[in-house]
């Protein structure tokens, strides 16, 4: 990690949202919700559960950092992300069944998304509880826009709606839809495209 | 570093990563404990709605709102006889079976109920409580447009009471147009459905004859 | 009534993880270690024993913890915590024994096994067997299967990215973006398998 962190608020988007953006720059945490990047309402649902499950995990562990002993660190970490996730869990399952249908075990598995223990590692194990929480939120706001950034193509191209709502031309007759888009494939092939844009237009500004 | 070397005396001591990850976890449990046992009413009642809602779909009967209710004073629940059916008894007097059905689809287990005339020959509609098929493609199997192809549909007799066929093709007695690009999940269904039918026949045509 | 009896049923869940349902390719799991460890077919082959091995343990595990104590109690929603605990402390078990029991093992897969906790491929192979219900051999054939999928996938990642070292890349490409490529179209030839298993 950088040694030394901005911890403006502006300094701390920065970072989040773009040049340390945990999708591009550091390809992590993609495993929970790409599965579910066809339809833009499910992803959308799920960034929702990350944001809020990375904002207040980091600002529990930042609040508990005094008290943790070292050693048991990491289990105290593990606890209090699984503990904010089976609450949207519950939630999710008592007030919209059919979407914690539609996302299976994808919620449960926010847990081991390498961004939440990443950002609890890296920040809020030794930042303030203000810092981590917006370091948190930030990186969760970076990662959404960009999964975000791969379901609406992937939904539009293979199924003619963005969410659910069908659009003009692309669900009419004269557009063949591509079924590869909401099979896992097209995952693979919209993340590649999206980091390879970033990537040459970060490495462009950087030279 | 004042106030925490204050404290240090307590925080050496050996036991304490082990007490403080006891505290730690008896209070976030409780939480969840909590929450869980608020919400479990609601859980409950949400997936048997699912399930009465395909019911009367299935059955043909559409209650918009009042599902349990419905479900409750209109439907006989499974008996011995009905090979696993539930009732459902029209004003006319006739009786109609709903028989849930399960199998594995293309990514996941597909369940749903499908109604059926007293004869066994007709299909009076269907509807899916639980499915994980590919949205837009094997998913499509829940919209109305195709639940709808099913309503009316003559079955044959044997084990293969009906068959899903490429759209554009003519169907014919017993088939149902399946859905473009979604060939896994539409053979899949097929044999649920026909595997389900099969044995439905043989427990309930004890019943009649 | 039910028609999935059978003695064929382990053998086709086993079949269907590893291939069309392959845990990596079709349900996203493990990515991660899939593309930091995936530059040489050595360090993926060991990395890849070690999850076929604690995937199929921890499936068993969990498997009893969730229907023998957590469905019975009514605890399911503390199903994630416990899972998690379970994938743990079975690793640490692992690392001890093979430590003490087989130092030759040890030193292949131990480095690979700390990395292994943080697997989602491990946990959410424990969640698909709960929302399936699987009775416990089934459980143990989907665990093991998974594993299977998971190790041919990332062996066949590291053979191809060995090669693709000396090629030219566009700049932007290099590293995940060519990698994530070659995974889009490691999955499209994995789907190719759906119409061996039929029914």
């Amino acid at each position: 990690m950088n040694g030394k962190q901005n911890t403006s608020v502006r300094g701390l988007a920065r970072e989040g949202l773009w040049d340390n953006n945990p999708i591009f720059r550091q390809i992590l945490g993609i495993c929970s919700t790409l599965a579910v990047t066809n339809m833009v309402l499910n992803t959308a649902v799920m960034c929702a559960a990350l944001i809020l499950t990375l904002s207040l995990s980091s600002l529990t562990i930042s609040l508990l950092r005094a008290l943790t002993p070292r050693n048991i660190r990491m289990m105290v970490e593990t606890l209090v992300i699984a503990f904010y996730v089976i609450i949207f869990d519950v939630s999710l399952k008592a007030w919209w069944p059919d979407m914690s249908e539609n996302l299976g075990p994808y919620v449960g598995l926010i847990i081991t998304n390498c961004i939440v223990m990443g950002r609890a590692e890296a920040c809020a194990n030794n930042q303030s509880p203000g810092v981590a929480l917006l370091d948190g939120f930030f990186n969760a706001v970076g990662y959404s826009f960009v999964l975000l950034a791969i379901a609406v193509p992937r939904e539009l191209l293979g199924m003619g709606t963005i969410l659910g709502a069908a659009v003009p031309y692309f669900s009419g007759p004269y557009w063949d839809k591509w079924i590869i888009m909401v099979m896992p494939p097209g995952a693979f092939f919209m993340l590649a495209v999206a980091v390879w844009v970033f990537r040459s237009w970060q490495g462009d500004h950087e030279s | 570093m004042t106030a925490a070397s204050a404290r240090k005396g307590l925080r050496d001591r050996a036991e304490y990563p082990a007490v403080y990850m006891f505290a730690v976890t008896l209070v976030f449990t409780a939480i969840l404990v909590g929450l869980a046992r608020g919400t479990q009413e609601r859980v409950e009642a949400n997936r048997r709605i699912r399930f009465e809602r395909a019911v009367l779909r299935a059955a043909g009967l559409d209650a918009e709102g009042d599902v349990h209710r419905v479900f409750t004073e209109r439907l006989e629940a499974p008996s011995a006889g009905t090979g696993g059916a539930y009732v459902y008894r029209a004003a006319d007097g006739k009786a109609v079976y709903a028989l849930p059905f399960e199998g594995q689809g293309f990514w996941d287990v597909i369940k749903g109920v499908i109604g059926l005339d007293a004869d066994g020959e007709t299909v009076r509609g269907i509807a899916f409580y639980e499915q994980r098929e590919t949205p837009g493609l094997g998913a499509e199997i829940t919209t109305p447009a195709f639940r709808g192809r099913f309503e009316g549909l003559g079955l044959k007799v044997g084990a293969r009471a009906l068959a899903l066929v490429p759209a554009g093709t003519p169907a014919e007695a017993g088939e149902v147009h399946a859905i473009t690009g979604a060939t896994q999940t539409c053979t899949r269904l097929e044999k649920i459905l026909n595997d389900a039918i099969a044995a439905w026949r043989a427990a309930a045509g004890d019943m009649s004859g | 009534m039910n028609p999935e009896a059978g003695i064929l049923q382990p053998l086709v869940v086993m079949f269907s993880a590893a291939f069309t349902g392959n845990i990596l390719l079709a349900k996203f799991l493990g990515m991660c270690p899939f593309l930091a460890v995936s530059r040489q077919v050595k360090t993926a082959l060991g990395l890849g024993w070690a999850v076929v091995f604690v995937l199929t343990g921890t499936s068993v595990l969990n498997w009893l913890i969730y229907w023998k104590v957590l469905v019975p109690l009514n605890l399911e929603f503390l199903r994630f915590i416990m899972f998690i605990i379970m994938i743990a402390a079975f690793v640490q078990f692992v690392e001890m024994v093979l430590e003490r029991y087989s130092p030759v093992l040890y030193q292949k897969l131990g480095i690979f096994l700390p990395l292994i906790t943080v697997n989602c491929a491990i946990l959410g192979g424990s969640l698909f067997m709960v929302i399936r219900r699987y009775t416990l051999l089934n459980a143990v054939a989907f665990g093991f299967g998974s594993g299977i999928g998971w190790m041919l996938a990332i062996l066949a990642m590291a053979g191809i990215r060995e090669k693709l070292a000396e090629e030219r890349i566009p700049r932007g490409l290099r590293g995940p973006g060519i990698t994530l490529i070659i995974v889009g179209l490691m999955a499209l030839a994995f789907i190719g398998f759906t119409g061996v298993l039929g029914g």
